[in-house]
């Protein structure tokens, strides 16, 4: 019966829908922006190939969350961090990139350590110049931080309410921490000014083009993963402790070993999206670690369905389109009105987000179905 | 710069407080006054 609340039926389904429109936008928007010719009604302009490639990152983002919150019941209110931290370690490659091609042309330093007089590169810049490295750290850093992090929380019993604060602490103080000029990380103007990424100039279309190709097969590798993870005995175990800690810690299973591991895998995930956004924006600054960052990317998995994969996908499509819509043109003073009466109205009337209402209006019509006396029929109903 | 340094020494100070919080919460998990009893975890 729970099971088949959470992965059922129609779930198989979904996979294979969404697995199919990332690699059907993985194909159509490189068709329509490059072999188009630019006055053809179909033509996609390049800031709409950047804006697919945020949201398919934002998406990610939000997958991740939704493995930690709807999944195991952590509520995070702090991973904006990952993410940032995952954009600040592709930003930081980035810069080594641009060479003496900077406005003080230092072959070296980055622009702004050459304004702030710094002798020579802090150690922690060594390295950044390999992608190979870089793209380690872009996994290592906020899974180390979320490791180290959980490990304390988990082991503590730092649970509900006090997590979330807690997280949330975290990536304040992140934020206050990179806003500083000595923290050497570019200060509140961050990292900008990308040249190249592997070669490539950043602003190129064809580049353009083969970063949201990389963001598509990033979301779906990294949906794959989520749904071994919660399709597994590991994941049923997940669920148990979101909806009963004490019963499943009593019952045997180590909560806290659990726990860390989801939130380490959940944090590298983020990471890899904040890495593939920042290209695509073209900027990464402290301002990423805003604490509203993290809450918007909740509100986008409870819109879409928190306990359900695609629904995290499509709550941070839907939610980010209407962002889209509704800060352009005369609209913009009202966005921030249209989230908050989102979010409230989200919460009181479609509590399951809009996957979870689908799956629980079809899971009562099944229901419905199978109590009509052809009791032989039964299961093909429920398929 | 002075302007610089005040901000800075205001923001370490902030810096400084979240961490000793999250520090705290994790010495006790559920607040300086705790509810005890089975009813807690509802």
């Amino acid at each position: 019966m729970m099971s088949g609340r959470f992965f059922g039926a129609g779930s198989d389904r979904r996979v294979f829908i969404m697995i199919a429109l990332l690699v059907a936008t993985a194909i159509v928007v490189p068709i329509l922006s490059l072999a188009l010719p630019a006055d053809s009604a179909l033509h996609m302009p390049p800031y709409m190939v950047a804006l697919t490639g945020k949201y398919l990152c934002y998406a990610l983002l939000a997958l991740s969350l939704d493995l930690v919150w709807g999944y195991c019941g952590i509520l995070s209110l702090g991973h904006g961090a990952f993410f940032a931290l995952g954009g600040y370690a592709m930003g930081m490659y980035l810069m080594r990139q641009i060479g003496t091609r900077g406005v003080y042309a230092d072959p070296i330093l980055p622009d702004f350590m050459v304004f702030l007089n710094w002798p020579e590169l802090p150690i922690y810049w060594y390295g950044f110049n390999h992608f190979a490295y870089a793209a380690l750290m872009i996994v290592l850093a906020p899974g180390l931080l979320a490791f180290v992090f959980g490990w304390f929380a988990f082991r503590s019993r730092v649970t509900g309410v006090y997590l979330s604060i807690i997280t949330q602490a975290m990536t304040f103080a992140l934020m206050l921490g990179f806003f500083r000029n000595n923290f050497g990380f570019g200060g509140n103007n961050g990292l900008t000014d990308f040249k190249d990424i592997l070669g490539f100039n950043v602003q190129a279309e064809t580049t353009r083009n083969a970063l949201l190709v990389a963001s598509c097969l990033a979301l779906a590798i990294c949906f794959l993963i989520c749904r071994a993870v919660v399709t597994s005995k590991f994941g049923k175990v997940l669920v148990a402790i979101r909806d009963a800690e004490s019963r499943t810690r009593f019952l045997g299973y180590r909560v806290e070993a659990y726990k860390l591991f989801v939130f380490t895998l959940s944090a590298c995930m983020a990471g890899v999206a904040g890495a593939l956004y920042v290209p695509q924006v073209g900027i990464i600054n402290p301002s990423e670690f805003a604490p509203g960052n993290s809450i918007e990317a909740v509100i986008w998995v409870a819109v879409g369905g928190r306990g359900t994969l695609t629904g995290a996908v499509l709550g941070a499509f839907v939610v980010n389109y209407a962002k889209t819509f509704f800060t352009t043109g005369w609209l913009a003073p009202y966005w921030l009105f249209v989230l908050g009466g989102l979010f409230i109205a989200v919460t009181l009337l479609l509590p399951r987000g809009i996957v979870g209402t689908y799956e629980w209006w079809r899971a009562r019509r099944a229901e419905k179905q199978a109590a009509i006396p052809i009791a032989a029929d039964a299961p093909h109903a429920a398929e | 710069m002075n302007t610089q340094s005040v901000f800075s020494r205001q923001a370490i100070a902030v810096l400084v407080l979240l961490v000793l919080i999250i520090l705290f919460i994790q010495k006790r998990p559920r607040g300086m006054f705790a509810l005890k009893g089975r009813a807690v975890e509802a």
